[in-house]
């Protein structure tokens, strides 16, 4: 993490063109160093959500396998019937989990696709672990003035993907 | 003597986004405050050529503070520009009765933050913002 977030710096530096999408980068990895070293991964995962990707809805969900039994490691402004929706759809999420890559409904058109969006999801972040899927971020509805997520919005989901799940796990493992 | 920028924010997300910003591709000197009065406090110390707003922050909220600044004399003039999440029109317009120059929303680009930083600094000879070339400070051009 420390190696990217070098790289990430030098890259914002060297490729202006690409300015805000090295700064978001470096600014996730270095947020990330620091929440590990604090142990306050969940809170800054809520800050990078919604300062850097817009979501102020979202949640962090741990999926025990085989069982597919869901628990929340941390929530932002989920109803009470969203959470029991979540809890239902654990197949589903395990399924999509399981792809090892950032999931946007948006971008698909299959069942599993619509399956999502109608759980309101707006992206699915794997969380693995040591080569073991713990879990996800999920995230739900953005903020008013977006639209979407853009090519930064998913290379920044693609770096929380990498690093969240070792983050959360040594967090909770203390 | 470079420009001096006040960012204003709780979220250390929105803050180490904004000091990167500003101190790699800016020769802005950069002070930062995590709540309205403690913004109020800086901004009245280390007179700000340009001071970026957070809204919901603990404390005092951004538009109190900016109303707060706007009561000073010294502070009358220089540009606030809003930074938040709440980019709904009723807050938008909220924030200009406060006295904030500009409004800009979450998430930040950092390209168009550089650009509407350097509408709000004067220009230097070559085009470029104040606080990009080391310029001499109280250069902002408010309008």
């Amino acid at each position: 993490m420390e190696a990217d977030s070098a790289r990430f710096r030098r890259q914002a530096v060297e490729c202006p063109e690409d300015l805000s999408l090295w700064t978001k980068l470096y600014t996730v990895s270095q947020i990330m160093l620091a929440a590990m070293q604090e142990d306050r991964v969940g809170p800054a995962l809520a800050e990078i959500c919604s300062n850097l990707l817009g979501c102020e809805q979202f949640a962090i969900v741990e999926i025990s396998e085989p069982a597919g039994r869901v628990k929340f490691l941390q929530a932002q402004d989920l109803s009470s019937e969203l959470c029991v929706a979540v809890v239902s759809q654990a197949e589903l999420l395990q399924s999509q989990i399981r792809c090892g890559t950032p999931q946007i409904p948006s971008d698909r058109t299959d069942q599993d696709a619509a399956n999502l969006s109608e759980l309101e999801v707006s992206a699915l972040v794997p969380l693995w672990s040591e080569e073991e899927s713990s879990g996800a971020i999920l995230l739900f509805q953005l903020l008013p003035q977006r639209s979407g997520f853009d090519t930064e919005d998913r290379e920044v989901l693609r770096l929380l993907s990498a690093y969240a799940g070792p983050c959360l796990r040594k967090e909770t493992r203390g | 003597m470079s420009a001096k920028v006040l960012l204003v924010d709780d979220s250390n997300t929105a803050l180490l986004m904004g000091e990167t910003v500003f101190k790699q591709h800016t020769t802005c000197q950069v002070v930062t405050a995590r709540d309205g009065q403690e913004a109020v406090r800086k901004a009245l110390a280390e007179k700000p050529d340009l001071i970026l707003l957070d809204i919901v922050m603990p404390k005092m909220d951004g538009f109190e503070a900016c109303q707060e600044m706007r009561r000073h004399e010294s502070l009358k003039k220089v540009p606030i520009i809003m930074v938040t999440s709440r980019g709904e029109p009723a807050n938008v317009a909220s924030g200009y009765r406060c006295g904030c120059n500009a409004y800009l929303t979450k998430p930040i680009n950092a390209r168009e933050l550089l650009e509407i930083v350097g509408v709000f600094l004067r220009e230097d000879e070559e085009g470029s913002p104040a606080c990009q070339t080391g310029k001499e400070k109280g250069a902002r051009t408010v309008e």
